[in-house]
């Protein structure tokens, strides 16, 4: 700085240097005045808002990135986990449809042979119902018959016997009668 | 924008070398700003007023620029803002470093900002060609604020100040010291006999730094005031060339372009040492607070890695 001055002032005292470009402590304390408080309004007003939301959009860029990247791979993953399960799923229901077929198919077996033996059993019933109503109704019309035989036998023997020889003859048909149908 | 900044083009280049240094012809810008009035005794010059209007006005610009508030979708204004920002901040964090970046970068903002429309506003038309003139002698009203030495000698120490408290707020009073005077030698790699004789040395070189440190002011201060000063010369002599020319028969008409390029080359210097000066000020905050070289940076609390 000396041997600035001396060349360019012809002096080695900063005083010449200071009075040439009127440097004054008034004047610096001034503009470092103005400066701090441009710079403090500057902040306050502008440069701390939107750094805050520079901040504020560069971690939600980053953060929303991130979570694409995440949410990528997750819907990979799915993916492959997604077409893993269909097909686990498909085999599962083929066998499900071939189980329930076959199945189906012993348990038609069974109703129709369950309902042939039940056809069959019914048919029995039947058949001995018949039977068995077939056999009363003879009995009773056996019994009808004889009956009518003995009262058309009294009616025909009213007319030349005495009731007495009736009453013997009657009682002899009868007995002759039931034990007939008792044999 | 684009017609905006089209219209700023037209004033800047075809308006400011007819109006701009009509003063003083011959003589050249003076050295010292010129005092208008003064309150309180603090003297006013025409570079202080010139700096409050400019202030005032980036203010008003920046509080139109984000007018209906800051919004995370930005408004134009906003984009605009932002895009210097951001663009500051993509040169200036690997300088700074990521820690410290946060607590200076504003700071670095304002110095780019204030800097960048103090000389951008040299150029407008009006500089030290409004004035009085009292006793045969013109006072302009307006003079760059930053072709005074005393406004870019202010700036300067208060970048040293906040330098210092920026490097005692990241790197803590032992991280500034072992910076400027610690021995930084790897005791495992030399004896022990020379790296105690190292600790003399290193102190003997922390007290160089710290003359450099404080020639910084200096540095910071000129630099600004060596190119903004020269270029307001530099346009007043261009003027004054082309007056001279006026009155010459053929060339008289282009004589008012004379001064053209020159106004987009301190358009240049007037972004370029904007930027310097706060490029400057965070390597210089940087050199003590950033250590990515080394794998670590160095803040209060932490271990030097």
């Amino acid at each position: 700085m000396v041997f600035s001055g001396t060349v360019l002032f012809g002096t080695t005292d900063f005083s010449g240097l200071f009075d040439r470009f009127g440097i004054d402590w008034h004047l610096l304390v001034v503009q470092s005045l103005n400066f701090i408080l441009v710079a403090f309004l500057l902040y306050r007003f502008g440069f701390r808002s939107v750094i805050k939301v520079m901040d504020e959009r560069r971690e939600k860029i980053e953060s929303g990135l991130v979570y694409a990247d995440r949410m990528k791979k997750e819907m990979a993953s799915f993916e492959s986990s997604r077409a893993t399960r269909v097909e686990a799923a498909m085999k599962e229901a083929d066998d499900i449809v071939k189980t329930a077929k076959t199945n189906a198919k012993t348990i038609l077996e069974q109703g129709k042979t369950e309902s042939h033996r039940m056809a069959e059993n019914i048919i029995s019933a039947a058949e001995k119902e018949i039977a068995f109503l077939r056999e009363n109704i003879l009995h009773d019309t056996k019994a009808k018959i004889g009956s009518l035989v003995v009262e058309v036998a009294k009616a025909v023997l009213a007319a030349k016997m005495t009731d007495e020889d009736r009453d013997g003859y009657a009682a002899a048909a009868e007995k002759m009668m039931l034990s007939k149908n008792l044999q | 924008m684009a017609k905006l900044w089209n219209s700023f083009f037209v004033v800047l280049v075809f308006v400011s070398p007819c109006t701009a240094h009509c003063s003083g012809h011959g003589d050249g810008v003076s050295s010292a700003a010129t005092a208008i009035f003064s309150i309180g005794g603090f003297p006013v010059t025409d570079s202080i007023v010139m700096g409050w209007v400019i202030s005032a006005f980036t203010i008003f610009a920046l509080k139109f620029a984000l007018r209906g508030g800051v919004k995370t979708i930005p408004s134009t204004g906003q984009s605009v803002v932002e895009s210097i920002i951001g663009g500051l901040r993509e040169i200036m964090e690997p300088v700074v470093g990521r820690k410290a970046l946060p607590v200076v970068f504003p700071c670095l903002l304002a110095y780019f900002f204030f800097i960048l429309l103090q000389n951008l506003g040299g150029l407008l038309p009006g500089m030290g060609s409004i004035g009085i003139r009292i006793d045969g002698e013109f006072r302009p009203f307006f003079r760059p604020s930053n072709s005074d030495l005393n406004a870019t000698l202010a700036l300067a120490l208060v970048a040293f100040f906040a330098w210092a408290y920026f490097c005692v707020k990241c790197a803590g009073v032992g991280g500034l010291y072992y910076e400027i005077f610690g021995n930084k030698a790897e005791k495992s790699e030399i004896s022990s006999l020379m790296y105690c004789a190292l600790f003399f040395v290193f102190f003997a070189v922390g007290l160089i730094e710290c003359i450099s440190i404080l020639c910084r002011v200096i540095s910071l201060s000129f630099r600004l005031f060596g190119n903004t000063f020269g270029g307001e010369n530099l346009l007043h002599n261009m003027y004054g060339f082309s007056t001279i020319l006026k009155n010459m028969p053929v060339v008289n008409y282009l004589s008012y372009l004379i001064p053209l390029p020159f106004y987009f080359l301190e358009f240049l210097v007037a972004i370029i040492q904007s930027f310097v000066f706060t490029l400057l000020l965070s390597v210089y905050i940087g050199l003590v607070c950033n250590h990515g070289d080394h794998g670590g940076e160095f803040l209060k609390g932490e271990e030097y890695v």
